[in-house]
Formats: C-alpha cells, sequence, structure tokens
C-alpha cells in the first residue's frame, strides 16, 4: 500500500531524516516507535505531503506521491490524524467533520453516523465546540474527521499522547477496530505497550534513521534492542 | 444633541463601507496570511469604473445600479487573476516577498488608473431618488447615507450566514484556524485561496462602488482606505468578519466625534484606538489569540 524508499527531509537548511525506508502492506498496520524528536512526524508529514522530501520517493497504491501537495496526497485516500489534536476549535463537532468530508478513491464509505458508531462519545457532543472539547474527544475527533475523506490508509501521530489509562484503552480499541475493518495504518507511538498491541509490523527511530525492523512476534525477543533506542 | 447624533449616524455609515472594504482584506489576511496592500487598489478601481459606468448609463438609478454590479465584478475578475497569476507563484516564500509584490500592484494600478482616468478629481452624482434626506429628530440626514447602512447590514449577515452555515464557509474559518490541517484533509487549498481573494476583492469593490457618490474620486483613496482597514483589521482581529464590523463602525464613530471635537486631530483618533487595542487586547477586540 505505502512504499517509501530513501527518503531525506530538511527543515530549511536543517537535515532531520536519512536514508527512511518503509512499507506498509494492505489491511496491516505498521508502528513507528521512538522518542521526542527522532524523526516520527516529520516522517508522517513527508509521506502525507506536508513536508516533502528532498531526497527519496514514495508510492502509494503503486503511484508516486512525492511532489504532490497534501491535498491530492489526501484525496488518494491517505487519512491524516496529526499530533496535538489540531481540531478547527471554533467549529463543532459535525462541522468539523463536514469540512473533512470528501469521496476518496477506494474508501469504505464513512459518513459522520458511522464515525458516531465508533467514538459514541462525540455524538452527543456533535453540536459543542470543538475548543471545548476534553484532549481525549478532541483525539477522537481528529480520527473520525479522517475517517471522513474515505481514506484506505490512516497516518496516526502518537494518537494516545498525554491521554488518561481509560481513554488510551477506548482510543486502543477504536484503533484496533478500524484495523479489523480493513484500514491499512502507519502510527508513531513512543510506548512499546501500545506498539504490541496495535502493530503487524514495527519500526524503530532514532536520530532521524531507521535502527531497528521487525515484525510483531519478533518484539519480544529483541525487546532489549528496541528499548535501548528508546531510553535517553 | 441631535447633531451629535446625525454625527454619529454619519460615522456609521462611513464605517459600513469601511466595513465592507475590510471584511475582504481580513478575510484574505486570515487565510492566505497576506497582507493585502493592493486591497486599496481594488477599492479605487472599482470607484472609478463606478464614474464611468454612471457616465455612460446617465445618472439615474439604472446607472447607479448597474455600476453597483459590474465595478465589483470587474475588481473581482482582476484579483482572482492577481491569485492565479502572481500570488499563487510566491505563496511558499517567506512572507516579505508577499508584502512587496502587493504593493508593487499598488504602484502599477496607480499608475494604470492615471494613463485610464487621469488625475483630475471626478465625482459620481447620486440617483435622484437617493439625494434628498430623511428627517431623524428634526434634522435632515442624507437619504443615501441610510442606504449605506442598509447595505453595510445586509452584507453582514450575509457574511455571517457564508460563514456559519454553508460548507464554503465552514471550510474557510477551518483555514483561517490551521490551513494546512485543511489541507491535509483532501480541501483544494489553492482553488479556496482564489475563492478567498476573489471574495475579499469583490468586497473592496463593492466599497468603491459604494463610496464613489459620497466624497470625491482621485489618485490617494487607495492610500487612505487601506490604512483605516488595516487599523480596522488590526481592532477587529484578524480574520474575524464580526471584528470588522465592530472595528469599522468604532473608527467611522471616532472619526466623525473627532471631526466635531477637534477636526485637525481627527485621523489622530483612529491611531489612538488602534494603540489602545494593541496594548490592552493586541489579537484585536474579537480576534483568537494565537
Amino acid at each position: 500500500m505505502l512504499e517509501c524508499d530513501r527518503l531525506h527531509t530538511y527543515y530549511g537548511a536543517a537535515h532531520v531524516l536519512f536514508a527512511v525506508s518503509l512499507n506498509v502492506a494492505p489491511g496491516t498496520a505498521a508502528c513507528i516507535l521512538g522518542r521526542n524528536g527522532v524523526g516520527k512526524s516529520t516522517t508522517l508529514r513527508t509521506v502525507m505531503g506536508l513536508t516533502p522530501p528532498r531526497e527519496g520517493s514514495i508510492l502509494f497504491k503503486g503511484r508516486r506521491i512525492d511532489g504532490l501537495p497534501a491535498y491530492k496526497v489526501a484525496r488518494m485516500g491517505l487519512g491524516y490524524v496529526p499530533e496535538d489534536r489540531r481540531v478547527f476549535a471554533e467549529l463543532s463537532v459535525e462541522d468539523n467533520l463536514l469540512v473533512a468530508e470528501r469521496q476518496a478513491e477506494g474508501g469504505f464509505g464513512w459518513t459522520a453516523e458511522r464515525a458516531f458508531e465508533v467514538f459514541p462519545a462525540l455524538q452527543e457532543f456533535r453540536t459543542r465546540l470543538a475548543g471545548f472539547l476534553s484532549g481525549g474527544q478532541q483525539q477522537m475527533l481528529t480520527i473520525a474527521r479522517a475517517l471522513m475523506g474515505n481514506p484506505s490508509m490512516l497516518l496516526l501521530d502518537e494518537p494516545t499522547e498525554g491521554l488518561s489509562p481509560v481513554m488510551v484503552k477506548t482510543l486502543e480499541e477504536a484503533i484496533l477496530s478500524l484495523k479489523r475493518e480493513g484500514l491499512t495504518m502507519l502510527v508513531a507511538a513512543q510506548d512499546m505497550h501500545f506498539a504490541a498491541k496495535v502493530a503487524d509490523h514495527l519500526y524503530v527511530m532514532n536520530r532521524g534513521a531507521i535502527v531497528y525492523e521487525g515484525q510483531r512476534a519478533d518484539m519480544e525477543r529483541d525487546a532489549a534492542v528496541i528499548q535501548s533506542h528508546l531510553v535517553v | 444633541m441631535t447633531d451629535v447624533l446625525i454625527q454619529i449616524l454619519s460615522g456609521v455609515s462611513r464605517g459600513m463601507v469601511l466595513f465592507i472594504v475590510a471584511s475582504g482584506l481580513t478575510l484574505i489576511f486570515g487565510v492566505l496570511r497576506v497582507a493585502n496592500f493592493a486591497h486599496g487598489s481594488f477599492y479605487m478601481v472599482a470607484a472609478f469604473v463606478t464614474y464611468t459606468v454612471t457616465r455612460m448609463a446617465g445618472g439615474g438609478m439604472p446607472g447607479f445600479l448597474a455600476s453597483l454590479v459590474i465595478a465589483p465584478l470587474c475588481v473581482a475578475a482582476l484579483g482572482a487573476a492577481i491569485e492565479m497569476l502572481l500570488l499563487r507563484r510566491i505563496q511558499h516564500r517567506d512572507h516579505f516577498y508577499q508584502l512587496i509584490l502587493t504593493f508593487a500592484i499598488t504602484l502599477i494600478v496607480a499608475d494604470g488608473v492615471k494613463m485610464i482616468w487621469g488625475r483630475d478629481y471626478r465625482s459620481v452624482p447620486r440617483p435622484q431618488l437617493l439625494e434628498g434626506s430623511i428627517s431623524i429628530f428634526g434634522s435632515p440626514f442624507p437619504s443615501y447615507y441610510v442606504l449605506l447602512i442598509v447595505i453595510g447590514l445586509v452584507i453582514a449577515l450575509a457574511l455571517r450566514l457564508m460563514l456559519e452555515r454553508t460548507r464554503f464557509g465552514k471550510t474557510l474559518r477551518a483555514a483561517v484556524a490551521d490551513g494546512e490541517m485543511v489541507g491535509a484533509l483532501g480541501v483544494n487549498v489553492p482553488l479556496l485561496y482564489t475563492g478567498v481573494f476573489t471574495l475579499g476583492a469583490w468586497l473592496a469593490g463593492l466599497g468603491g462602488a459604494l463610496a464613489a457618490p459620497v466624497g470625491s474620486i482621485a489618485i490617494g483613496i487607495d492610500n487612505s482606505i487601506i490604512i483605516e482597514s488595516f487599523a480596522v483589521v488590526i481592532i477587529g482581529g484578524v480574520g474575524s468578519v464580526s471584528g470588522a464590523l465592530v472595528g469599522a463602525l468604532v473608527i467611522g464613530v471616532l472619526q466623525a466625534i473627532g471631526i466635531m471635537v477637534a477636526p485637525r486631530l481627527a485621523i489622530a483618533f483612529i491611531f489612538i484606538a488602534l494603540c489602545a487595542v494593541l496594548l490592552l487586547r493586541p489579537q484585536g477586540l474579537l480576534g483568537r489569540r494565537a
């Protein structure tokens, strides 16, 4: 579904991604683990077309998407859930979804009603301004909002960061249920337990490069190696 | 006492024209993050087009109505062309490139206007129906000013409905808050930018057409309106149409009162208001904190 080949990304003169290659097969979830500031968000932004790579190529559904503006990437079926939530605070929950409502190629027929089935808490607050939601509800809204574009694949940037344990569990379950529906995912996370629950395939990043790659089954065996990259 | 009321009302009518122009500026500023100096040029071009249209169609109501349709449309087309052919090419550069570009446009348009319409002062007659005045507590108040207030309110209401009820308006508000995120959700951002810029130019054009029969039309009205419009945007808050309404009314009324109290200092009142807002509420009266 997604094939990134030796991506190099810069912020101005600063070189932040070094030859990042990763693959996500259709219907699977891949997880990028790493500490803060190692390039996870930049990797997702690069794939989405928000911070285009200076070198390397990105194939999505077999087509080159590097160099395309983000809106075209989104319309091809890539949904983006940014870090720090970024809901439209002055729009209601419903309007946040409306702005994002769009038919993408090969999507799963999402509507606001179906999004509310995944996140019942949002239905209750559908007319409330997004800025007045709790952090966890805002996180649900960003996922629901991305679904409204009918993506075939989701990019999720630290979807459980800074949330209460109860909320983390709710979101994990929602993410797993979306995966069961056939949605492909690339998730950035800091927490190995979260990755163990969601990911079929695991990448670990450090200092802008992929330093470990493995299957879920390898995680236990390689736990020490993975941990060594995650400690500060 | 009625004098003051009449003066306030005429300030309100002046404020309404200012609101129409500044609402376009604030939308462009909010969505495209461009401080569009050329906004004053749009206003001026519309005023001159109004002059030409009313000359050709005669000074009556048909000419007036035709100019209200034609002048804003001409300017909207000019705005769309500027956005697509010029601004879009440098949208990823630093902001000062856009400042320089829109400033260059003001110079080019000013010279163009000079070449087409000359340096003379022009005036546009008010249609006969709107030439008289109505009586407010026994004092006369120009009918045309009443029309300005009514149209200003209609535009304010229409913009509000557009922003609150339509998908375009909601997308626009989302883009004011977070343009990058809107793009990542699949919104055709270049098209949205062109749409907003064109709408903004249309509003500047409507303001210019409405103001034409009030004062005289000449080179230089672009500068005076752009300064006041920026003041309105800063007082009201960038990207906020309601803020622009409040800001424009504050400036219109302050100026009208200022002229009564201290005619030579009238312009200073605007800047005193501006400084007060910047000191006490830098994000603008109805603006959001960044």
